[in-house]
């Protein structure tokens, strides 16, 4: 666990163990909610940024 | 349309089949190919496609001209902005859907700034780029609607790509997942509470019928908004480019703990942070010898780069004002003498708040859909509403 959490911190340029375990549980978050919106919500909407440019 | 299931499957298929290529030149054939393709055929974004094929097309006769004439190795990369200035001013009416207009009008500004980095890095150091490297710069999909601004060491020359296959899966998939969070189910949240501290106003907001208690926080929550939609998309961005391989950069560090404006251009969209200072800012400053006028001059330049109106021009003068202003400032005696009074905490503080208001403010007061609706949010934010 320590090496994958080492691992992640040096791949994301991240500062502290504690920010690497944050990174990993919004990721994990991140992941539910996408499987939620695709089993019983109504899916995501289209992959261009409502502030493209900005 | 592209929705992300799409671009995520499709990524996963075709980073494998990349992976597959043995040969390096190839490998970046079948991504521009398989790009033109897709956005082509199957989401039908056929302008916005052609248009970059064009420029890449462009970019790479500048390439060839400039390597044999010392002229168009001077000049040449110019004749890219020329070309995104004459489609940014010149509103085109052309029948197409609105994806495709509004990937034509957003990925043109990133992926022409993208272009002329490329170009200028090959004739300064002299390096071997090729139609593939140059096509692939244009092109790429994930970074293409919105950027980030990187070149050919992304790409060609990744670092990434010395990283085993099971290390850029797992990284990307990590880094998709928090984009996920962010640009689909925060900016979703914050879109609920500014709705609900507007009273249910959806749509264009009705600045006139605020306090300015209510337009502050809606500001502040617009930016917020902003933030997560854009840091949401590069992070997926980010991900999908380690599939293959690709080292696409970062482009915000935490912009929110800024304390003043300075740093917070050291935090925010650092892609194009990097493109100001090197290629607009230093060069501006060999020629007048001025720091504070060049960079209130390249901020200028680039409210316009991201649109020709009134608005992003006075976003351009406020961030380049503030800039020259700070530069002042911090070398004050007046400033030396305030640190040595006042607790350094509570300076942070003040500049924090004064910082996050003023670059929320500048952002809110731009993205109106118009110069009336601009203004009537700024009058608001004084009492002049509700």
């Amino acid at each position: 666990m320590n090496t994958l959490l080492d691992w992640l911190q040096n791949a994301c340029s991240l500062k502290s163990r504690r920010e690497t375990a944050c990174f990993v549980l919004l990721s994990a978050a991140g992941w539910v909610y996408f499987m939620h919106q695709y089993l019983v919500g109504s899916g995501l909407s289209e992959a261009i940024p409502t502030y493209a440019g900005y | 349309m592209l929705d992300i299931v799409t671009a995520i499957y499709l990524t996963l298929l075709g980073s494998a089949i990349y992976h597959l290529i043995p040969v390096a030149r190839t490998r970046l054939r079948m991504i521009y190919v398989a790009t033109l393709s897709f956005f082509i055929i199957l989401a039908y974004y056929p302008l916005a496609a052609l248009a970059a094929l064009g420029m890449g097309l462009l970019t790479w006769c500048l390439l060839l001209s400039g390597e044999r004439w010392q002229v168009m190795a001077k000049y040449g990369p110019f004749s890219l902005i020329l070309i995104l200035a004459a489609f940014s001013v010149r509103d085109l009416e052309i029948a197409t859907n609105p994806y495709d207009s509004t990937l034509l009008q957003f990925g043109m500004a990133f992926y022409v700034l993208r272009l002329y980095l490329a170009l200028r890095t090959a004739l300064q150091r002299r390096e071997q780029v090729g139609l593939s490297d140059i096509l692939v710069i244009a092109l790429f999909y994930p970074i293409f609607a919105a950027g980030p601004i990187c070149a050919q060491e992304a790409f060609s020359k990744s670092s990434k790509a010395e990283n085993s296959l099971r290390h850029n899966y797992a990284v990307g998939t990590v880094r998709i997942g928090v984009g996920i969070l962010a640009l689909y189910f925060m900016t979703d949240v914050l879109a609920q509470v500014s709705s609900a501290v507007s009273g249910g106003t959806t749509g264009a907001m009705q600045w006139e019928a605020l306090s300015a208690g209510t337009s502050y926080q809606l500001m502040l929550l617009n930016f917020m908004e902003l933030y997560a939609n854009f840091a949401g998309y590069t992070q997926i961005a980010i991900g999908l480019g380690l599939y293959f391989g690709f080292d696409i950069p970062e482009n915000f560090r935490y912009p929110f703990l800024a304390t003043n404006i300075q740093k917070f251009w050291q935090r925010w969209h650092l892609s194009l942070s990097r493109f100001i200072t090197n290629q607009i800012y230093m060069p501006l400053m060999l020629s007048l010898r001025k720091p504070r006028v060049s960079m209130f001059l390249a901020f200028c330049l680039v409210g316009l780069w991201h649109e020709v109106n009134p608005q992003y021009f006075l976003w351009g003068v406020g961030h380049g004002a503030m800039l020259a202003a700070y530069m002042t400032f911090s070398r004050s005696t007046l400033y030396a003498k305030m640190n040595a009074v006042v607790d350094a905490r509570l300076v942070n503080a003040v500049s924090w708040l004064l910082t996050m208001s003023a670059v929320a403010f500048l952002s809110t007061f731009a993205n109106e859909p118009s110069w009336e609706q601009s203004m009537a949010f700024a009058l608001s934010l004084f009492g002049a509403g509700g």
